[in-house]
C-alpha cells in the first residue's frame, strides 16, 4: 500500500468509527453548534467524493449515515435562528442530490430566504459570498444572480492580490475555498468561470502556499492545497508525494490526523481537535 | 513597483552613509567594515547619487586598507563584491575577489531535483543555508522546470520561515538564490515586496524584540547585516545582472592564471 493509500484508509477509517461524534441532533448537547458544522462538513466532503465518482466502502457507508440523518432534524428552523446557516443548507442540499435523494424540500427553504432577501443582506467574507454564489448556482437557485456571480469573485480574488509573505492564515483558507468554488470540488476546470489570468495567479499561490505549509508543517490547509493543486491541474508528483509522506507520519494509530484546533478543555476535545484535518487528508486522498 | 523599491533603497542608502559616520568615530570590527563597504556599495549601484558614490568610496577604500579579507572561505565574499561594484578601488579587494572565484570553482552546482526541493522544505537551516551557499557560487544544475521548482521551493521556506522572530535574514538569504540564479523569474515581485515590508522608518532594516531600546552600537552590530542582506536581495531581484555574477566574472587582469590567490 503506499503513502497516499494508506493516510486514505486510516482516515476513512477513523471518520467512520467517530460516526456518533459527529451527530449534532443531541438538544442538550453543550457543543452542538460546533457538531453541526463538524456534521456539514462531513456532508460536503461526501458529497464532493460522490459527484467525483467515489461511492465504494466507507464513502457509501458514511453517505448512508449522513443521509439518514438528515430527516431527522428542522433545518428550516435553523436557518430561521440565523440567515448564514443557507450556506450549509445549500451543502447539504448538493450532498442529498449527490446521494441520490430528493434536494427540493431544502432548497424550497433557500428559495424563501433568497425571496426575502436575506441572502443578499448577507455579510460574510468575500469568500464565503463567492462560495454562496456558487452554492446558488449548483442548486440551481442562481438564474439571473451571473453579475452577482461575477462581483463575487472580484472581491474575493482581491484580498489574495498580493505577495503570499504577507499571506494569514485565514489567507490561505481563503485561497483553498475560492479554488474549491471555482472547480465546483474538482469537477470542472477553473477556466469555466474564471478568467485565465486569475486562474494562473491561484495556480502560482496554490504551488507556494502548498509549499509553505509543507515547510511549516500545517497539516490541515496542506491537505486543503493538496487538493487544489490536483483540481488546478499543477500535476507535481514529488509534491503531492512529500506531502502524504508527511501526513502518513503524522498520522496516529487509529488512523486520524491532528488539527489542534480546539482547546484540550471542550467536551470531546479529541474528536474536535482531529476531524477537520482527517476529513480533509481522506478526502485529499481519495 | 521599481521606483517605489529604488526610493527605498535610497533611504537605505542615506542610513548607511549615517553609520559610516559613526563608524569614523569608532572604527567597527573587519565583519562590519566589510557590510558597511558592501550595503553602501549596493546602494550606490541601485540608486546612483553623489554623496552615496563618495561614501562608497570611502568605505571600501577602509575595507581594503584594514586587511580584513583573508584568502579563502566565504571571508572573501563581501570584499570580492565590493570590488566587483567599485573596481579599482584597491589590490587587496580585488585578491578578495579572485578568492571568490576561486571558491567557486571549488563548489559543485546544486542539482535541482525532487530531493533538493524536498530538502530545502524540509530540511533544518544548516543544511538549506550550506545548501544556498552552494547554489549561489557554483551555480544550479537542471532543466527550466526543475529550476523553477527549486525556486518555488525555496521562495515558500523563506516566506515560512520569515513567520518566525529574527529568521527573516534566513528567508532574505533564500530569496537571495532565487533571484541570483534566476531560478523563478516570477518570483521576483514577490521578493521585492517581502524586503521592502521589513523597512523601518529610518531606512534600515531588522527587528528586535520591541522592548529592546535602540542604541548608536546596537544600530552597527545587528542592524547593519540586515540591512545589507536585504539589499543584496533587492539588488539580486531588481538589477539586470545578480550581484554573484558580477563578481565571478573574469577581468582582463585577472585570468583563470590568478585565479587562486
Amino acid at each position: 500500500m503506499n503513502e497516499r493509500a494508506r493516510v486514505g484508509a486510516g482516515c476513512w477509517s477513523w471518520l467512520t468509527s467517530q460516526r456518533d461524534a459527529f451527530t449534532p441532533f443531541r438538544e442538550d448537547d453543550p457543543v452542538r453548534p460546533k457538531r453541526l458544522l463538524a456534521y456539514g462538513e462531513l456532508a460536503g466532503i461526501l458529497g464532493c467524493c460522490l459527484r467525483r465518482g467515489a461511492r465504494g466502502g466507507p464513502v457509501a457507508a458514511l453517505t448512508s449515515f449522513v443521509d439518514d440523518g438528515l430527516d431527522g432534524y428542522d433545518w428550516e428552523a435553523q436557518a430561521l435562528r440565523g440567515p448564514a446557516f443557507v450556506v450549509a443548507l445549500l451543502t447539504v442540499a448538493r450532498f442529498r442530490e449527490a446521494a441520490g435523494g430528493d434536494p427540493a424540500p431544502l432548497r424550497a427553504v433557500v428559495a424563501r430566504h433568497l425571496a426575502l432577501g436575506n441572502v443578499d443582506a448577507l455579510e460574510l467574507a468575500p469568500y464565503r459570498m463567492l462560495e454562496l454564489e456558487h452554492l446558488l448556482v449548483a442548486n440551481g437557485l442562481g438564474a439571473g444572480r451571473r453579475s452577482a456571480y461575477a462581483r463575487r469573485l472580484r472581491d474575493a480574488l482581491a484580498p489574495l492580490r498580493r505577495s503570499p509573505s504577507a499571506f494569514s492564515a485565514h489567507d490561505r483558507y481563503a485561497l483553498t475555498h475560492l479554488v474549491f468554488a471555482l472547480c465546483d470540488d474538482g469537477t470542472r476546470d477553473a477556466e469555466d468561470v474564471a478568467p485565465r489570468r486569475d486562474v494562473a495567479m491561484l495556480r502560482r499561490l496554490v504551488a507556494l502556499c502548498a509549499r509553505m505549509a509543507l515547510a511549516e508543517g500545517a497539516l490541515d490547509v496542506l491537505a486543503e492545497l493538496v487538493s487544489c493543486a490536483r483540481y488546478l491541474r499543477l500535476e507535481e508528483a514529488w509534491l503531492t508525494d512529500e506531502a502524504f509522506a508527511f501526513a502518513t507520519g503524522a498520522q496516529d494509530d487509529d488512523g486520524s490526523i491532528p488539527t489542534f484546533r480546539e482547546p484540550p478543555d471542550v467536551e470531546d476535545a479529541r474528536f474536535f481537535q482531529r476531524y477537520h484535518a482527517t476529513l480533509m487528508w481522506a478526502h485529499a486522498a481519495t | 513597483m521599481s521606483g517605489a523599491a529604488l526610493a527605498d533603497v535610497a533611504r537605505a542608502g542615506a542610513w548607511l552613509r549615517m553609520a559610516a559616520v559613526l563608524a569614523r568615530a569608532a572604527p567597527p570590527e573587519p565583519g562590519r567594515r566589510g557590510a558597511l563597504a558592501l550595503g553602501l556599495a549596493i546602494a550606490a549601484a541601485l540608486a546612483p547619487d553623489k554623496a552615496l558614490d563618495a561614501a562608497a568610496d570611502e568605505a571600501a577604500r577602509a575595507l581594503a586598507a584594514a586587511g580584513a579579507i583573508t584568502p579563502d572561505g566565504p571571508d572573501a565574499g563581501p570584499a570580492g563584491l565590493v570590488a566587483a561594484l567599485r573596481p579599482g578601488t584597491a589590490p587587496a579587494l580585488d585578491a578578495a575577489r579572485a578568492a571568490l572565484r576561486a571558491a567557486a570553482r571549488a563548489l559543485e552546482p546544486v542539482a535541482a531535483s525532487g530531493e533538493t526541493c524536498a530538502t530545502v522544505l524540509r530540511g533544518d537551516e544548516a543544511a538549506v543555508t550550506t545548501l544556498c551557499e552552494r547554489a549561489e557560487l557554483a551555480g544550479v544544475a537542471g532543466d527550466a522546470g526543475w529550476r523553477r521548482e527549486l525556486g518555488l521551493a525555496l521562495t515558500a521556506r523563506a516566506f515560512s520561515a520569515a513567520r518566525a522572530p529574527m529568521k527573516a535574514a534566513f528567508a532574505m538569504r533564500l530569496l537571495r538564490v532565487v533571484a541570483a540564479r534566476r531560478l523563478d523569474p516570477a518570483a521576483r515581485p514577490d521578493t521585492v515586496a517581502f524586503v521592502r515590508r521589513l523597512q523601518r522608518v529610518d531606512g534600515s532594516f531588522g527587528h528586535l524584540p520591541p522592548h529592546t531600546v535602540l542604541g548608536g552600537d546596537l544600530r552597527l552590530a545587528f542592524h547593519l547585516p540586515w540591512t545589507v542582506a536585504a539589499l543584496r536581495a533587492l539588488h539580486d531581484a531588481l538589477a539586470p545582472a545578480p550581484l554573484i555574477k558580477i563578481a565571478l566574472r573574469s577581468e582582463p587582469s585577472m585570468k583563470e592564471s590568478s585565479g587562486s590567490p
